[in-house]
């Protein structure tokens, strides 16, 4: 058998020339309901002008058609031992489909084309040489397979779509004799069905029907199968690449931070000051693990319980004994008085009478601006290596005062780069207390802080679930990451009546599977990834006492900050805008209320699609 | 108006039959300046003149297509300006700048445009304004801008542009406080022009550019008609008979400062509707979000036309 064919048209019939694409695209621009063209515009066809002129004819389709073009699929290997594919990668000329008939394949094959003893030739165009090529209905009846199996996979019965095949030949009219065995005279396309391919594109669905049978195809199962051939992908940087990476940033921020640590090798006392998130904690600890890898015993002090448990359990440190300043003096104190007013007072009295077993040999003190300065003075006297105290000025809300021995301390070191909180959160923690955000430009960005205007106890509730819920949702956060902080007394927080968050269990202190839930004054020195701080008073931004609160809460949220506040008043605003900034000539709106605190005001409504996973 | 005649004569340009006579006197004059920026942008950027100096023939340019390339072309300029505003005042560097004002004055000094034009002017009645500049704190700059920024914010979340373009009234402008409250001021260093501008360049559709050229343009395209102020002088420009001009002893005309923000609003929309009425005429449909970059390059014409007349009334100082 022998079949040849020249490039252009022997027929005297039109047909498009030179395969200037751009030419096509303002041809196919101007024509009306026709096929819906997937990609929409025409692509690099390797340089085949058989395939620009099939294209060309393929857009005049009615609107009912989908026409697929340069579609590469890739075949996994996978159980389907009956797959009539060996897996690897595949390309289809084109792929139409239509939801009454289902999808068929061409393979164009253009040019001077030549089979012989079944084999297949090919004459290139540029420079003439001729090739031999795999048979194209092999090659169509390929992707036919692949297809088969791809796209009735995501059908529902009673829907199925038929894929069958054709093959193209643009360049020349196929004889009417002498075809090879796996060709019928349906399957083939040639020059003439350029000028209107439909008929001969229904008549090969005819020929095939009669076969395999019909497609039934529903208007779900159309959206699927286009979905399938095309799917829509909006490529977005998922939440969890974006935490993990202000993880990494805070922990190279934090790492950096621990070079002071040498600096104190050479300070037998040393005070170390910080606002909130600068890092003290996490120097204290690194300092009492290096003293007691020397074999020296460490007493780590802070004044807060929950902090010491936390310490207690995420760093047990051998020869390192963890207290509250009263737990220390409990110890030491008779059974019988165990008043915490009194106990400070009885432990002192026993140090200076020299009665204590002292058996540490340094001291390291976290949150010492809520010691006495006696406290601090006697445990000074006491240590006889070296004694670090650690504090924020910014961070006294347990007394009026500032320890007198903070302030006269020989050695006192700053530490200024926040590696806890992202920007964004710093920024609303610190201007609550006008204290200046220092090397900005190498802090980790992050989310907005939100602002939630809470008037009623249930919209306060309701806006706590909402947040823990879509905090879930991310994937990210897990219950014990989140911490839930009252400004107030956690008998008198709109949240006291809850029990679960969002189908999280609450719990007082950190604990793994469960919302944190406690005030902030208790949660002092803690720290949490996510941190809704309820009960917030837009008046109370007055008062300095309760703007440090807030700023110690609002400190120890590391990713997120979510404010639930009530008592959005004109005179409220006016009053917390003369307390946060009183020298500024700054507006007393809500909003300039918000922009002053780095932060974004959320709508209900808004939140409410939020949650629904808009 | 004159600076002796106090507040009497800021009533009187408020009162309806007054804005219903200025209203008419532009309507009526407005062809004769959109003719002559028709003219002006059809001589196709000097061919004309060379044209006919060489005395060779030059091809009829078609006049619409040449006001809409003109157009786009100050679009364009629009766009290339706005992007130096944006770069002083974008949220991110704002919320920066409350930090540290320092730097914002800096900033807008050497950033901001109308800042960078008035720090750099040599007209003599600007050395006071550049040495108070010098001296307000910055932290004074700083809080007016956030102000302003905050204003701006406000106004664009709760005004619809559709129903901005039906405002006719001085009251549904809703600006007043932009002139008035000391919040969005420094007294003899941020007016109402420098804040216009800004805003402007922030959403054309909601704040009219209320410049010196603005004020100009409105005093030609008025026919510099007093409408019977007792100062018998144009609302649009100020004489400051308080105090000569050093050097000449002469009285200097300018811009009025303190002309109402809202007041020049609704002349500008007014004149939108009479430059996209025009437009359309001529098959030219102006973009709506661009309102009043049109306003702008519209009275900047006016101006272009009366530019021997403005450098008489500056004493020939002009950038």
């Amino acid at each position: 058998m022998y079949i040849t064919g020249q490039p252009g048209n022997e027929n005297g019939k039109s047909c498009a020339h030179s395969g200037e694409q751009y030419r096509l695209l303002l041809y196919w621009k101007d024509r009306r309901a026709v096929a819906k063209l997937i990609p929409s515009k025409p692509i690099d066809f390797n340089q085949s002008e058989g395939e620009v002129r099939v294209f060309e004819a393929l857009s005049t389709l009615p609107d009912s058609w989908y026409v697929f073009h340069s579609l590469r699929w890739l075949s996994a290997p996978g159980p389907a031992a009956h797959r009539a594919i060996p897996t690897g990668i595949g390309e289809s000329d084109f792929l139409l489909f239509n939801p009454e008939r289902g999808v068929v394949v061409v393979e164009v094959k253009s040019g001077r084309i030549r089979v012989e003893q079944r084999q297949w030739f090919q004459r290139n165009r540029n420079d003439h040489v001729e090739r031999e090529i795999e048979d194209p209905e092999k090659q169509a009846s390929r992707s036919v397979f692949f297809l088969k199996d791809h796209l009735n996979e995501r059908l529902t019965p009673p829907d199925i779509c038929k894929i069958f095949h054709v093959v193209w030949f643009p360049s020349f009219v196929f004889p009417a004799n002498n075809l090879p065995p796996n060709y019928a005279h349906e399957m083939l396309l040639d020059v003439e069905a350029l000028g209107d391919p439909l008929p001969r594109i229904e008549a090969a669905f005819d020929y095939w029907e009669r076969i395999y049978g019909r497609s039934h195809i529903s208007r779900v199962a159309q959206q699927k199968i286009v979905d399938c051939l095309a799917p829509t992908v909006s490529a977005v940087v998922s939440f969890r690449s974006t935490f993990e990476a202000r993880e990494r940033e805070f922990i190279r921020l934090t790492t950096e931070q621990a070079t002071v640590l040498d600096f104190l090798d050479e300070q037998r006392i040393a005070t170390i000051g910080g606002a909130a998130g600068t890092g003290k904690t996490v120097l204290a600890i690194e300092k009492a693990r290096r003293l007691s890898d020397r074999g020296d015993r460490v007493l780590f002090l802070c004044f807060n319980a929950a902090l010491r448990k936390f310490l207690q359990s995420h760093h047990p440190l051998p020869r390192v004994a963890f207290h509250t300043f009263h737990s220390l003096a409990a110890k030491h104190v008779a059974q019988r008085e165990q008043r915490l007013d009194v106990l400070p007072g009885l432990f002192l009295q026993l140090l200076a009478e020299d009665r204590v077993n002292w058996e540490y040999d340094h001291v390291i003190i976290d949150e010492a601006q809520d010691f006495e300065s006696e406290w601090l003075e006697w445990l000074q006297l006491k240590t006889p290596n070296h004694f670090y105290a650690f504090f924020d000025r910014n961070q006294c809300v347990q007394r009026e005062r500032f320890p007198h021995w903070l302030e006269v301390a020989d050695c006192r070191l700053t530490l200024s780069q926040n590696c806890r909180n992202t920007l964004h959160i710093a920024r609303t923690a610190y201007r609550s207390i006008d204290f200046p955000l220092a090397k900005t430009a190498r802090m980790v960005s992050g989310k907005s802080t939100l602002l939630y205007c809470c008037e009623t106890v249930e919209a306060g509730q309701r806006f706590a679930k909402g947040i823990v819920k879509t905090s879930f949702a991310t994937g990210v956060f897990q219950p014990h990451d989140i911490a839930v902080l009252t400004m107030k007394t956690m008998d008198a927080s709109a949240l006291s009546k809850l029990q679960k968050l969002a189908g999280a269990d609450l719990a007082e202190e950190m604990t793994p599977g469960h919302v944190c839930f406690t005030s902030v004054r208790r949660f002092k020195g803690l720290e949490a990834k996510v941190v809704i701080m309820a009960d917030v008073e837009v008046g109370e931004f007055y008062q300095r006492e309760y703007r440090n609160r807030f700023y110690v809460g609002s400190s120890r949220a590391m990713h997120e900050l979510h404010i639930l506040i009530s008592g959005c008043t004109e005179l409220n605003f006016r009053n917390a805008m003369e307390g946060l900034a009183p020298e500024r000539k700054l507006r007393n709106t809500a909003r300039s209320f918000a922009e002053f605190l780095n932060a974004k005001w959320v709508k209900e409504a808004e939140h409410a699609q939020i949650v629904r996973g808009r | 108006m004159l600076r002796s005649y106090g507040d009497v004569e800021f009533e009187l340009i408020r009162k309806p039959n007054h804005i219903k006579l200025v209203t008419s006197e532009i309507t009526s004059t407005f062809p004769r300046y959109f003719t002559s920026m028709l003219e002006e942008v059809s001589r196709d950027g000097g061919m004309e003149q060379l044209a006919q100096k060489f005395r060779v023939k030059k091809a009829k340019s078609n006049a619409p297509d040449s006001l809409r390339e003109a157009l786009r072309s100050a679009l364009k300029g629009y766009e290339d300006e706005k992007a130096k505003y944006q770069e002083v005042f974008n949220d991110e560097s704002m919320q920066e700048y409350r930090e540290d004002p320092d730097a914002f004055k800096g900033h807008l000094a050497r950033k901001c445009p109308v800042i960078r034009r008035s720090l750099a002017s040599q007209r003599p009645e600007m050395r006071e304004w550049q040495q108070k500049f010098k001296y307000t704190p910055a932290v004074e700059l700083t809080d007016t801008f956030v102000n302003l920024q905050d204003f701006a914010q406000e106004y664009i979340d709760a005004t619809d542009p559709k129903e901005y373009k039906r405002f006719d009234r001085c009251a549904d402008f809703k600006v007043g406080k932009l002139q008035d409250d000391e919040d969005f001021s420094v007294l003899g260093v941020i007016g109402m022009g420098i804040k216009s501008a800004v805003l402007y360049h922030q959403d054309p559709r909601l704040f009219a550019r209320r410049g010196r050229k603005d004020l100009y343009g409105f005093y030609f395209l008025s026919n510099e008609k007093d409408f019977g102020l007792p100062s018998g002088t144009s609302e649009f420009l100020m004489i400051n008979d308080l105090r000569e001009a050093s050097e000449t002893h002469n009285l200097k005309m300018d811009q009025n400062y303190w002309y109402p923000y809202d007041l020049f609003s609704l002349y500008a929309l007014r004149l939108y509707r009479l430059l996209s009425g025009s437009c359309k005429a001529l098959g030219i449909q102006l973009d709506n979000n661009h309102l009043y970059v049109y306003v702008v390059a519209f009275l900047e014409g006016v101006c272009r036309v009366n530019q021997d007349a403005i450098n008489v009334m500056l004493g020939g100082l002009q950038e």
